[in-house]
């Protein structure tokens, strides 16, 4: 049962999937890593979760484009996005991409043009700063955020609470210069659970993302608390994470229904919008 | 008739540092008394846990055992787990007084700190300990958030490969190189399933090894009971092996202790 108090929980508890509670996730990888097993690391097994929780769209940035930056020669599309617009060529409803930003092997105008040549594919950037060791605010990305901005695009981050290279500090430096694109906190700043809502406060270009925040009782009901519920996206890291794990903590925390499914799709379906592409599939999936 | 769930790990009590201890995540909403458990347990629909309290480990070890069983009187629902010491210091009840203790308690098993309470997670060291637990069924719970390491568990573990372990790997990131290998090596180690969250995980790991190896745990307070729960309910596998999961492999763990 879950959460007696909770009508989509005693649904989502007896039925599995909503036809009426569809779920965005913003925070979505692919392919194989070398510290992890992942039984569902292929987009064909990811698709079987999704279509079990019914989970419309993905939005993703691949292990490969993450992690392997030998096979990125210069001019040409590296190994691993090729592999991840491969994925949404293939499955070009259920996911989306954001284009790596690897932070040591910066490579803008290759990047940057690729991005150009391929709007239908990417929702925008993603940045990994704790594990480049290069900050959020590094004078080096400038010409993505500037490319992201001018188009209003969506920038998702990984963010931790105490760190020197995407915690609050770094995250505001660039929410200050950067108006129009959409900033993403990955984990919501994980472990530092009153800055990100008191960012949200100031900043209408800020979402906190909820992977990793789930597995801790409390986390997403403070969050609610704090800034309420309409900057909040859902997220699972999958293929790390169940998506049902996810939706349960959902269901679990304390918040309004209302809540849920702003959290769930309605907050994403917003914000997707902004793509020509998103209107049709949302009409034809939602 | 719904899945029934009964939770291999529940906790409750008040620490010294309600912030949490250095370098460990905080507990957000602690739970302080047997009754708040209660209350979420009924409001989640979890129907049995077994517990413990978080004063065994960073509080008076000794104390704690007696409150907990104190705690556990007349509740039908709860099981709970003593801290276990070294024997040499005769500060809990000596291994041949241990079982009717535990009987008179609502005890079913021990858990290991060895990293607060000050002792070497060795087979010398705990030697008639495991001798007891082999020869009566009682399982021994042992998490990594309590300072014990899997290369311990494994040292342990090859001194009395019949033991029964409730193994509780507290790292959420996808470890089955890690836990897959003690499943295959050792028939009564059973796997807490607080932090196993992998995508696909449950099936995975049952088409490999059945579901006679998983037991259902939250990790309350610290985490929801629901988010386990409708994992379990959900995954892609037969009915009876999510009955299994949830709380047919963990009823049998304790109904075959003999105390």
């Amino acid at each position: 049962m879950i959460n007696p108090d909770s009508e989509l929980a005693q649904r989502f508890w007896r039925e599995g999937r909503l036809a009426d509670c569809p779920i965005l996730d913003f925070h979505a990888h692919m392919h194989d890593w070398s510290g992890l097993f992942l039984p569902h690391q292929m987009p064909e097994d990811m698709l079987r979760t999704m279509d079990a929780c019914n989970v419309a769209m993905a939005l993703f940035c691949g292990h490969v484009s993450l992690s392997v930056p030998a096979i990125n020669p210069a001019g040409r599309p590296a190994a691993g996005e090729t592999k991840d617009m491969e994925a949404v060529r293939r499955f070009p409803d259920r996911f989306r991409a954001y284009h790596v930003v690897m932070s040591n092997y910066l490579d803008p105008e290759a990047d940057l043009t690729r991005m150009a040549e391929n709007p239908e594919l990417f929702v925008g950037f993603k940045f990994h700063p704790d594990t480049y060791g290069v900050p959020l605010s590094d004078p080096r990305h400038e010409p993505y955020w500037r490319y992201a901005d001018e188009r209003g695009l969506l920038v998702l981050s990984h963010t931790w609470g105490r760190s020197d290279q995407d915690g609050p500090e770094e995250v505001e430096k660039v929410l200050r210069e950067y108006h129009h694109l959409v900033l993403i906190a990955g984990h919501s700043f994980h472990d530092d659970w009153e800055r990100g809502p008191e960012l949200v406060h100031r900043y209408s270009n800020l979402y906190l993302e909820l992977t990793a925040v789930l597995d801790n009782r409390g986390a997403l009901d403070l969050l609610v608390e704090k800034c309420g519920s309409q900057q909040i996206l859902f997220g699972t890291d999958l293929p790390w994470f169940s998506t049902w794990h996810g939706i349960g903590a959902v269901l679990s925390a304390e918040m309004t229904d209302e809540d849920r499914r702003n959290v769930f799709y309605r907050n994403g379906e917003k914000l997707l919008r902004r793509f020509p592409w998103f209107g049709g599939i949302w009409s034809r999936g939602a | 008739m719904d899945l029934q769930f009964f939770d291999c790990n529940v906790s409750y009590g008040t620490p010294v540092r309600p912030g949490g201890e250095e370098g460990k995540p905080r507990v957000l909403r602690p739970a302080p008394t047997v009754e708040a458990v209660q209350e979420e347990m009924a409001r989640a629909g979890v129907a049995k846990a077994v517990v413990w309290r978080v004063e065994q480990m960073t509080g008076s070890t000794l104390t704690a055992n007696e409150m907990l069983a104190d705690d556990l009187r007349g509740c039908d629902q709860l099981f709970g787990t003593w801290a276990l010491l070294p024997s040499h210091t005769h500060e809990i009840p000596d291994p041949e007084d241990m079982p009717a203790a535990m009987k008179a308690s609502r005890i079913i098993g021990w858990r290991l700190f060895p990293e607060r309470c000050r002792f070497l997670m060795k087979g010398f060291a705990l030697r008639d300990w495991l001798e007891l637990a082999v020869a009566r069924s009682i399982p021994l719970f042992v998490s990594t958030a309590h300072g014990a390491s899997l290369e311990q568990v494994a040292d342990l573990l090859a001194q009395a490969p019949e033991l029964t372990v409730i193994l509780t790997y507290a790292n959420e990131w996808p470890s089955d190189r890690l836990l897959r290998p003690f499943v295959k090596e050792f028939p009564n180690v059973c796997l807490d399933m607080t932090f196993m969250l992998t995508d696909g995980g449950i099936e995975s790991f049952v088409g490999e090894y059945g579901a006679g190896r998983l037991l259902y745990g939250s990790g309350f307070p610290a985490c929801y009971f629901g988010a386990n729960m409708l994992m379990i309910k959900h995954a892609d596998i037969a009915e009876v092996d999510k009955v299994a999961i949830a709380t047919g492999n963990l009823t049998r763990i304790v109904d075959g202790v003999r105390l």
